[in-house]
């Protein structure tokens, strides 16, 4: 009997085990398969707000160019896809777009300028609540936001169109890049039903790949588009998303071959991977930063919507002490393990042009910082911690949960301020919790991130105007700051401007900026041709090979 | 009054019970997740997002509305199975449910079925061998059961997929699925199953097989079973015919409970081996404050855990009449 329990047990598991792929089977697949970390909800362009989705629905939707960074120049350079030609009249306010005259959609319609017209009609119609809508200021808007299509657009013929602007509005190649919509498919649909559909959309596309399979929740598959622009005999034949929640798993398939593509790797993680001969490493400098945010206003006060300096940070020489009291080199060379390097501007180094390099600014030294305290009035109390005016130098330190390096980081700060005689409370935040505060200003100090767009925005982030630019959390406002955003906005000496804001940002700093963090890239070495560059190391997936 | 008419009674009486509590419940989630701090709208908050849109979201979402509107019109959309919309996946809340419940559904019926018939056989190991053997097991499955569940998970991809490679380290299927004949699709999705139950299981089979020994010792030494030994009946017959028989009922109403836990999600399972279950899909709606999807993940797992507890009561009333007498009972105090 116990025999028999015995071969019960242990039958199921040698049934299974032989069957199982070795990794010599997993490598010779025909697709790449790539690790992704969150599962798409949609791959219509309307409504994508997840990186991933973004990635793989810039393969099956570009707009009418595509780019290649130009080191150089810093400027993405534009690669037709759907149009031949583009003219800009003298002073901006219209362009005249020339379609490829033999472009068609993966069904076999053909691509024209109405299903341009009809994409940006979409984006711009409220109701259809897209991604897009209210960003349209350089077009003719009607009361409830959306372009008047008849002031805007002017059907020469089937390939040709005439797009007029605002007047007073400062268009560019990325106001008429959006991604441009199979008209035929999409108008089936009423607006309400647009965001919910999933394996409708994406199977009529223009880009270099369609859509083959959906498995909701686990991959998506896509297939070269041989009628794309892009379409070549070397191109992929199959690419295949596969969600990975856990990282670490990911990084385990990578190692066993059963994904061949992961990216956003840790530090430490990708010096293990090293020693895998089958996998490549390659990382790309950065557009993410890490942040220390000093409120420079009171925020209880700036609920009653009153702006007063804050009792500790308001003043620059206080937050470049701040920024000098902390180890900031430590954390690259120990933490980024090299991958990564000290910002001390939002500028990143990726804009080779107009980077300044200021490496030797603001470095660590906590006799310095200590000196600046005390010629600010900030004395040593009886309990060792700065004094001024009855006040203490103690705050909260906020930073959102789950993010190691944000922990590692934070523990760092509390010891290096503590040196100068600074108290740093740590509390840590679930990340919806910590967003909603952080953006509602709540907070004195906190640690997060921002990623860079490309083209570059400033104003947002940095602008004096604290209603209009949200996302100047810190609120900072700095007037040379506005002139100089107001110059780079209009192209004014471009380079002389930029290198000034960079320079008045080291001078008076709106907060600590920490480190940039290289984009780590980790895939097996079957895959050749991969151009990991600042725009993300899937843009030009296609021209991938195995 | 006879016994199919007292089971039917008490059910509906439960039943109805059951209802009272979920309509409270739901109700304290309704409100508890829209007073806890977040924004279920922080995905439109963005540099690059117009504000325009925020507002036209909110809007659409009715979070401009008083909540005690928003609540009614909860209830009246409730009454009419409309559990609304997820503002994530910006589709029906019952979709997305039932979207992610078969995987679930499968794991933990999977689970208890493993967990029922490898406690039945490791308790009878015990029961057949010495002291020393028994020990041993006990022993082997306290340093188990004392082990979290990413460890043992994570020790599993370790030694299977990473060390030996002979199973997969997560997903449900391979990327060439597709491509597969049908023998070969239930065989790859077998394989990408193997140790997300294994992990799933481990816990319940320790805890089973030990209310199991207890039970089978305890009615080891009950006289029915003595006066068999001693009419010389075969230990194995008396094991499996007599002694497991009269032990397992509590077995049963704790698989009810377990399994009601268990379709409620293995999250952590489900997160190491990259499986779209219950159980993430909750935790992701309340992480992004997705109030619909939170309020229908909720009414889900309670109505698991209800279900499968009336259920196990239904088989245990079935198999052992005994129960009957003193479920009675209790129902009528």
């Amino acid at each position: 009997m116990k025999k028999k329990i015995l071969v019960f047990l242990v039958a199921p598991v040698l049934f299974l085990f032989p069957s199982c792929t070795s990794d010599n089977e997993e490598n010779d697949r025909d697709e790449v398969v790539i690790a992704i970390s969150s599962s798409p909800q949609s791959l219509n362009p309307m409504y994508i707000f997840d990186i991933n989705e973004g990635i793989i629905t810039e393969l099956l939707f570009p707009g009418i160019f595509l780019y290649d960074w130009n080191e150089l120049t810093s400027e993405l350079d534009p690669i037709p896809v759907l149009v031949e030609n583009w003219e800009w009249n003298i002073d901006s306010n219209f362009v005249v777009l020339k379609f490829f005259d033999d472009l068609k959609w993966t069904d076999g319609r053909k691509i024209s300028v109405h299903d341009y017209i009809f994409s940006y009609h979409l984006y711009s119609d409220p109701s259809a609540q897209s991604r897009f809508y209210g960003s349209f200021q350089d077009f003719n808007l009607n009361d409830d936001l959306s372009i008047n299509l008849a002031e805007t657009f002017t059907v020469i013929d089937s390939v040709t169109l005439k797009i007029k602007f605002a007047i007073g509005s400062n268009p560019s190649k990325f106001s008429i890049d959006l991604p441009v919509l199979p008209k035929h498919v999409f108008e089936k649909f009423p607006k309400e039903q647009l965001s919910q559909l999933k394996d409708e959309i994406g199977k009529v596309t223009s880009g270099p790949f369609k859509l083959k399979e959906w498995k909701q929740n686990q991959s998506i598959s896509l297939v070269k588009n041989e009628n794309s622009k892009l379409y070549t005999q070397n191109n992929l034949d199959e690419i295949i998303f596969a969600v990975v929640n856990n990282y670490t798993s990911s990084i385990s398939m990578l190692k066993t071959g059963e994904v061949d593509f992961v990216w956003d790797l840790r530090s430490d993680d990708a010096i293990d991977l090293r020693n895998y001969e089958n996998l490549v490493i390659d990382a790309v400098r950065g557009r993410d930063y890490d942040y220390i945010a000093w409120n420079n206003i009171d925020p209880g006060k700036y609920v009653d919507g009153k702006i007063i300096p804050h009792k500790l940070f308001g003043s620059p020489s206080v937050r470049r002490a701040l920024t000098m009291a902390v180890d900031r080199k430590i954390i690259v060379d120990e933490y980024l393990n090299g991958f990564g390097q000290i910002c001390n501007s939002p500028i990143s180094p990726i804009f080779s042009q107009y980077y300044l390099d200021a490496s030797d600014s603001l470095n660590y030294n906590p006799s310095l910082a200590k000196q600046i305290l005390t010629n600010k009035g900030w004395k040593r109390g009886s309990d060792g911690i700065l004094e001024k005016d009855g006040i203490r130098f103690s705050f909260v330190l906020n930073y959102p949960s789950g993010n190691p390096l944000r922990e590692y980081t934070a523990s760092l700060i509390k010891n290096n301020l503590a040196a100068i005689g600074i108290e740093v409370k740590l509390e840590s935040n679930e990340p919806n919790i910590f967003f909603d505060r952080m953006f509602a200003k709540e907070f004195d100090a906190w640690l997060a991130g921002w990623v860079v767009q490309i083209p570059l925005e400033l104003e947002q982030y940095w602008g004096s105007d604290l209603e209009k630019n949200f996302a100047n959390v810190a609120s900072y406002q700095n007037p040379v700051i506005d002139e100089l955003i107001e110059n780079i906005k209009n192209n004014d000496e471009l380079v002389n401007s930029m290198k000034s804001f960079q320079l008045q940002m080291l001078k008076n700093p709106p907060l600590t900026f920490l480190f940039w963090i290289e984009n780590i890239a980790a895939y097996n070495n079957r895959i050749k041709h991969v151009d990991v560059n600042p725009l993300g190391p899937m843009q030009k997936a296609w021209q991938w090979d195995l | 009054m006879p016994m199919k008419k007292n089971i039917s009674y008490i059910f509906l009486k439960r039943f109805l019970s059951s209802i009272i509590l979920l309509f409270v419940l739901l109700s304290l989630v309704f409100i508890l997740v829209r007073l806890a701090p977040g924004d279920p709208i922080l995905r439109y908050i963005s540099p690059e997002l117009s504000q325009d849109l925020r507002q036209e979201i909110i809007e659409q979402f009715a979070l401009n509305r008083p909540l005690i509107e928003q609540y009614y019109n909860f209830l009246i959309n409730l009454f009419n199975g409309d559990f609304g919309t997820s503002f994530i996946f910006r589709d029906s809340v019952m979709l997305v449910i039932l979207s992610h419940l078969p995987i679930t559904f499968f794991l933990a019926t999977a689970a208890i079925i493993l967990q029922f018939i490898f406690s039945i056989l490791i308790t009878f190991l015990i029961f057949k061998r010495d002291k020393k053997g028994s020990t041993f097991i006990e022993t082997l499955m306290l340093i188990v059961y004392s082990l979290p569940s990413f460890v043992i998970a994570i020790f599993l991809v370790v030694l299977f997929s990473v060390w030996l490679g002979v199973l997969p380290t997560g997903g449900l299927t391979s990327s060439n699925f597709s491509s597969l004949s049908e023998f070969g699709k239930i065989f790859d999705l077998a394989k990408h199953l193997v140790l997300p139950v294994i992990t799933i299981s481990l816990p319940g089979i320790i805890v089973y097989t030990k209310y199991l020994t207890d039970e089978v010792s305890n009615t080891a030494t009950k006289n029915f079973v003595l006066k068999l030994r001693l009419e010389g009946k075969s230990p194995n017959k008396i094991y499996w015919k007599n002694i497991l028989r009269n032990s397992i009922g509590p077995l049963i109403t704790i698989s009810g409970v377990e399994f009601g836990m268990l379709l409620g999600g293995a999250l952590i399972t489900e997160v190491v081996f990259s499986i779209p279950g219950f159980g993430q899909l909750s935790v992701n709606a309340v992480l992004n404050r997705d109030y619909p999807l939170v309020t229908g993940t909720v009414l889900f797992s309670a109505l698991f855990v209800i279900l499968s507890n009336l259920f196990a009561d239904l088989i245990r009333l079935i198999i052992d009449k005994t129960y009957y007498k003193s479920f009675l009972s209790n129902e009528k105090n």
